[in-house]
């Protein structure tokens, strides 16, 4: 395997990519020139239904899917019929305005439904499409209502079925190529990280709001300007042109294709709304058809719409093309790379200076007065502890004692009911995880610890935070962003992964993966780096790599560790000093001797015996 | 009578029945989605089951309504548990996945009934022709007949859920599925047994409004529409609260039709639940 | 990135260039024989849930056709041609129609166009137009026709004037009717209706007045209970579709309302027997009546009407596309051409003794050109036994007249 990650064969993927594309736009042409009419309309048609799905699949990417589509579409076609029909505005005025009308139905609707309910984004847009179609519908005067706007004309120069062919040909063509450059980008990879773990992705500092409304409000653009051609073409649009079914529809030709390529989208597109035509298929048999296949690929794999098909496959050779981009001079070569999982803290000690970050600067972190109550139940009462540079603390307490609310706390998932949670002289209450991530605070998860379908290299890749920001950096190619992927690779190689790189993070035996959510902590550079049970299920010899590899960490300097943990051993062999927590309380705050030998500590552990946890 | 008197009598009788059909259309949903965290979309067609079995055995086999009531409740939960079994149980927590899975099996479901039942409207007579006339308010014999059944099954599953240990392992699946499955409830069979449920009210709810319409292949959507709008406006999850937002919104139904113009019924209480998912998401008695 | 292809996505991509490349293959087949033939088609439901109106369509043409080139076919300029028949599924929806049109047009050389749907012919016109293909739309509304539309027919009748016929009746047997309430579908082609219908109830002496309900209400108690106690003596339903009103019958009977119905779109009698009983709609008329034609192509239809797919004996309004046939053979040889636009020149001025009568295009007073279909409205009165029985015709002359 690592043979194969590092031989020659992403240079031949890359033509092959560009072989396969140029075959793809030959092929177009070809067709345009030899087809007859009525298959130029079947493409003209499927080329406007594979901008919607190409538009549709963004906001997928992250997770999220809207029933709307068909209404943004909508947007598009009334804006260009209205506009022109009414007022007489050239065509091509109105194809930016009617992608700006469904861009902006598309922000109302998300700022109110990402911000306060995510969860019920579907419901929400399905909302949305019931009252935008009565809208439709009723304002008979601006629309036409059921009878729709006739006479709608075509753009100068754009009359016959062969121009439109070319015209819709060449915008699926462009719409395609942006949204290839969208998912290579840095903000492309953030929104998959998004789509794979919504906290962990938070936790590195991508926050779900902002993002998701842009991928929102882009795809409901394209949509919106897929509508404007669809009314220049077919120059009629009614009710009855954008029903429901539309939306699932779109939706249906992205689940088909698998999230992973867009490619796939296009196939998906290509047997879902072109085979049932050119076959003749009946109505009833064409959505019976749809939906069984779909379905089925829904079960086969139940987490995998928004995610891919042919994971294990795709995931490597996209690792490899990117992670031959990483310049030679930084890649060690192969047989400088160790191969057992112990030297992993030797490479981190020897290397921790290589990695140049500023050092740690000297702020305490002060938790004073935190509480936090769910309802009738006090999670967290007056905990009041400060967490200094440089040292490793370590957070112990029974199931249900409040650490991981605490956490949740310091990190921004949750706001104290009160209290202040200050670094240095700047509060950090109120703060989000993104943000509270900038001010160098990264917290790790016990459960969601990686991003399971990207490869380990992209994991990195995304964590590593850049130090420039702005829209352009955020649109840069990741393969071209050589500062995010020398570091990713140094990372890969401190922490033992380099083997790794191109497998799907999912993939990874349960001590690497454990290793590897570490790993993406470290990618931010936090001042301080909170780990939520490292060593959980771990075997007694992983659990002592690890307990070695995070004291490299510490004694590099680089951070200040601070660990929930229930093994003990492994807890005061690493740690410089331990708070305890029981219901919600601080019990005890010292050494690790001090704090083992306290009457009170030993009595909130099961039998006063602190092994008793050992295992739990 | 004097007339705007009568008028608005009617009109709080037809909401009240509308009411009730709603009620037993969107108790079901929030079940389900109590226990499973899914969307279903796929509940209207249930409803629309119901209501084809009603019209098999009155007009088909020529049995009474009262016996295709019993065969509706009991085929659709049948129905409804299989779907259960085999689809849903996949979905379990996945919120987008889940909603996904309905819309699909709801296209499928409708297209299958369109092909085997036919696009042409049918009709299913119904026991009851008495429309009992009080002083220019119409009390139609089957209305009644709508809002006493509700009121039946509804306590029937009040007391199920509260007095029997099947129900009371489905609250605690629905309140915290994890702690549930810890005290020994297999969860497997509660999940199947809440959409049966759900499925048994849906197939009623749907036998009881045959002798009332017209029975099509797509009737199931616009009541469909309106229990998604309880449901949010509930709180996804509550079955109290749905049962007080079903009769709040049939009276509201029934008000905006009789008081201004009918079409803007249905999506005036869209628009209601959007700004309930905007601003209170959890809805007026939800608690998540 | 992923936006490296594959080599799936390879094989994806060149999978995609055989088949786009097969497909030119199969680009312009065209027929050689054309010189021969005159290709109509059809573009209706022919699945779905609006299925129920294509498939009688089809048989209707399917048979005049057969008829026409059995009987010599058409003759032009010495020469003798004949129709060609073929159908295209549009399942109700304007993008389908697109696609069905085109099909029809650039692939099969269709030159002469049945279009089935009121917002489905706005979608395919344009394309029908940009080649020259006569349009004839069995679809209400009237948006598509005028001088802008010379190639344009509509053959379908004017529901407002069906009304009237039946109201003449009503108002003939008994000279009390006075309250003639409304009941349309809540969309512009109802509003149409209703205004149309309200001009003709006055000008019969009545008084009407009217109630919209929305295109997928089910339950009409809360309409009814409005205007029920207004007491009309006469129910009409201009155009709204026979799911709905079979529900409205149903329910207005159950809350005591005793006046009789009309049905100006042609009854679908099942529907409302089976909705009201025998006694509920007994008394009550429908028009124009299509059920017992007496004419000789009225009865050529009933009887070979089953033979092809999707005929039905008890759709007589499909019949309409029938006799529209011989309209069109006789406005073909007429203009001693198959240029369309010389063909609708002509189509204005032919008559057919057809199957539901004397057909002709007219309504060039309100449109410009003769593009409408005029004929005898048949009244019809529905028996005891649950059965209709024509019991007057409205000549199209009087009809024209309110």
């Amino acid at each position: 395997m690592p043979d194969s990650v590092r031989a020659g064969r992403p240079a031949g993927l890359r033509q092959w990519g560009r072989i396969s594309a140029a075959l793809g736009l030959l092929a177009g042409a070809a067709f345009g020139l030899a087809a007859g009419e009525y298959y130029l309309n079947v493409a003209v048609l499927a080329f406007l239904s594979l901008i919607m799905a190409v538009s549709l699949r963004l906001l997928m990417l992250a997770g999220e899917a809207a029933l709307c589509h068909g209404a943004f579409y909508a947007f598009g076609a009334y804006t260009t019929g209205i506009l022109t029909t009414q007022h007489g505005m050239p065509f091509w005025f109105t194809v930016p305005l009617g992608g700006l009308v469904a861009a902006v139905g598309a922000l109302i609707i998300g700022v109110s439904s990402f911000r306060t309910s995510g969860s019920y984004f579907l419901l929400m847009t399905f909302g949305f499409l019931i009252v935008a179609s009565s809208i439709i519908e009723s304002w008979t005067g601006l629309t036409g209502g059921f009878s729709g706007i006739v006479g709608i004309s075509s753009p100068a120069g754009v009359d016959s079925l062969a121009s439109w062919y070319w015209v819709t040909f060449a915008l699926a063509a462009l719409v395609f190529a942006v949204f290839l450059f969208i998912e290579s980008s840095r903000w492309g990879l953030g929104l998959k990280a998004l789509g794979q773990s919504r906290e962990l992705a938070q936790s590195i500092g991508i926050s779900p709001f902002p993002n998701m409304l842009v991928a929102f409000a882009v795809g409901a653009l394209f949509a919106g300007v897929a509508g404007s051609f669809y009314a220049g073409y077919v120059s009629f649009i009614a009710p009855s042109s954008f029903s429901f079914w539309l939306s699932v529809y779109v939706l249906m030709y992205v689940i088909i294709g698998g999230s992973r390529y867009l490619v796939g989208t296009l196939v998906g597109t290509f047997v879902l709304a072109v085979i049932p035509v050119l076959a003749n298929w009946s109505e009833e048999y064409v959505a019976i058809f749809t939906a069984a296949a779909t379905l089925a690929i829904l079960m086969a794999v139940p987490t995998g719409i928004v995610t891919t098909l042919g994971r294990r496959f795709g995931v490597r050779t996209a690792a490899v093309t990117l992670h031959d981009r990483v310049q030679p001079d930084v890649r060690p070569r192969p047989e400088d790379i160790p191969t057992g999982v112990h030297k992993a803290a030797h490479k981190l000690a020897q290397e921790a200076p290589a990695r140049g970050g500023e050092p740690p600067e000297g702020q305490v972190l002060r938790l004073s007065g935190v509480s936090k109550s769910f309802g009738g139940l006090q999670a967290l009462d007056d905990v009041s502890f400060s967490v200094l540079p440089g040292e490793t603390l370590g957070i112990i307490g029974p199931n249900g004692a409040g650490k991981t609310t605490l956490f949740n706390l310091i990190s921004g998932f949750d706001a104290p009911s009160e209290g202040t949670i200050a670094l240095g002289e700047r509060r950090l209450n109120g703060l989000g995880p993104a943000k509270i991530v900038r001010h160098g605070l990264t917290r790790t998860f016990q459960h969601s610890s990686v991003f399971g379908e990207l490869s380990v290299f992209e994991n990195l890749v995304v964590a590593c935070r850049s130090r420039r920001s702005g829209p352009l950096h955020r649109l840069q190619p990741v393969r071209r962003d050589g500062t995010a992927l020398a570091e990713a690779q140094s990372l890969l190689d401190r922490f033992d992964m380099a083997n790794w790189a191109g497998t799907a993070a999912d993939d990874l035996p349960y001590g690497a993966r454990k290793r590897l959510g570490v790993a993406i902590g470290m990618a931010t550079r936090p001042r301080m780096l909170f780990l939520d049970e490292p060593m959980a299920g771990l075997t007694d010899p992983e659990v002592q790599e690890m307990t070695e590899l995070l004291r490299a960490l510490a004694q590099s300097g680089e951070t200040t560790i601070v660990l929930i943990e229930h093994r003990m051993s492994a807890v005061t062999d690493l740690c410089d000093r331990l708070v305890v927590l029981d219901f919600g309380r601080v019990i005890a705050d010292g050494t690790p001797e001090d704090v083992t030998s306290d009457p009170r500590v030993v009595e909130a552990y099961l039998g006063g015996s602190l092994e008793g946890f050992e295992h739990v | 009578m004097n007339p705007s008197i009568a008028s608005f009598l009617q009109m709080l009788f037809n909401g009240l029945s509308l009411g009730a059909t709603l009620a037993l259309i969107a108790v079901g949903l929030t079940m389900v989605f109590g226990v499973l965290h899914v969307v279903n979309f796929a509940h209207g067609v249930l409803f629309m089951f119901g209501a084809y079995t009603t019209y098999f055995v009155v007009e088909v086999l020529e049995q009474s309504y009262f016996a295709a009531l019993v065969a509706a409740t009991v085929t659709v939960a049948a129905i409804s548990a299989a779907l259960a079994a085999t689809v849903f149980r996949r979905f379990q927590g996945l919120l987008l996945e889940g909603a996904i899975a309905g819309i699909l099996l709801a296209l499928l479901l409708e297209n299958l009934a369109l092909v085997w039942f036919g696009a042409s409207p049918k009709n299913v007579a119904g026991p009851f022709t008495t429309v009992v006339a009080l002083g220019g308010v119409y009390l139609e014999a089957q209305r009644i007949l709508i809002i006493a059944i509700a009121v039946v099954l509804v306590t029937a599953l009040h007391l199920f859920v509260t007095r029997t240990r099947h129900g009371r392992a489905l609250r605690a699946t629905q309140q915290d599925p994890f702690a549930a499955r810890l005290q020994g409830i297999a969860v497997r069979r509660v999940m199947i047994m809440t959409f049966a449920i759900g499925g048994a009210l849906a197939g009623a709810a749907g036998a009881l409004v045959a002798p009332q319409q017209v029975l099509l292949p797509s009737m199931g959507q616009p009541p469909l529409l309106l229990a998604f709008v309880i449901v949010i406006v509930a709180g996804m999850g509550s079955v109290k609260g749905s049962l007080i937002v079903a009769v709040a919104i049939g009276l509201l139904q029934s008000a905006i039709s009789t008081y201004w113009v009918p079409e803007a019924a249905v999506w005036s209480s869209f628009a209601v639940a959007l700004c309930f998912l905007a601003l209170r998401p959890r809805g007026v008695f939800g608690n998540a | 990135m992923k936006l490296r292809p594959t080599r799936r996505a390879t094989i994806a991509v060149a999978a995609a260039t055989t088949i786009a490349l097969g497909m030119t293959g199969c680009g312009e087949g065209a027929s050689s024989d054309g010189a021969e033939s005159i290709k109509v088609g059809l573009v209706a439901a022919l699945s779905g849930p609006a299925a129920a109106f294509g498939g009688p369509q089809n048989a209707s043409m399917a048979a005049a056709v057969e008829r026409i080139n059995a009987s010599g076919g058409v003759k032009v300029d010495g020469k003798t041609y004949k129709f060609e028949f073929k159908s295209y599924d549009h399942a109700y929806d304007p993008t389908k129609a697109v696609t069905a049109a085109n099909q029809a047009i650039t692939k099969d050389g269709v030159s002469f166009l049945q279009v089935d749907g009121g917002s489905i012919v706005p979608a395919v016109q344009p394309v029908a137009e940009k080649r020259d293909v006569m349009v004839m739309a069995l679809a209400g509304g009237d948006q598509y026709l005028g001088k802008d539309h010379p190639t344009t027919f509509r053959l379908y009748y004017d529901i407002s004037r069906s009304f009237g016929a039946s109201l003449s009746y009503l108002k003939s047997k008994d000279a009390k009717v006075q309250k003639v309430l409304g009941i349309f579908t809540d969309d512009e082609v109802g509003r149409i209706i209703a205004k149309q219908s309200d001009g003709i109830t006055k000008s019969l002496g009545a008084t009407p007045s009217s109630v919209f309900i929305s295109r997928d209400a089910t339950d009409f108690a809360p309409v009814l209970n409005q205007v029920l106690p207004k007491s009309p003596d006469v129910i009409q339903f201009g155009g709204t579709p026979p799911s709905q009103y079979a529900g409205i019958v149903k329910t207005a009977r159950q809350l005591g309302y005793k006046g009789d119905f009309v049905f100006p779109d042609t009854v679908y009698l099942p529907a409302v027997v089976e909705a009201a009983g025998k006694e509920g709609v007994e008394g009550s008329v429908s028009s124009p009546f299509f059920g017992a034609f007496t004419s000789e192509e009225g009865k050529y239809w009933t009887d070979n009407i089953s033979k092809h797919k999707g005929g039905d004996p008890s759709q007589g309004w499909s019949a309409l596309a029938y006799d529209n046939l011989f309209l069109l053979k006789a406005a073909i040889e007429k203009a001693g051409t198959l240029d369309t636009k010389k063909v609708s020149a002509a189509m204005q001025e032919v008559s057919f003794d057809g199957a539901v009568g004397e057909v002709r295009y007219g309504g060039k007073d309100k449109y410009g050109l003769n593009q409408v279909i005029e004929m005898d409205f048949p009244v019809a009165e529905i028996q005891k036994d649950g059965t209709l029985k024509q019991v007057t015709v409205v000549p199209a002359a009087e009809a024209n007249r309110w």
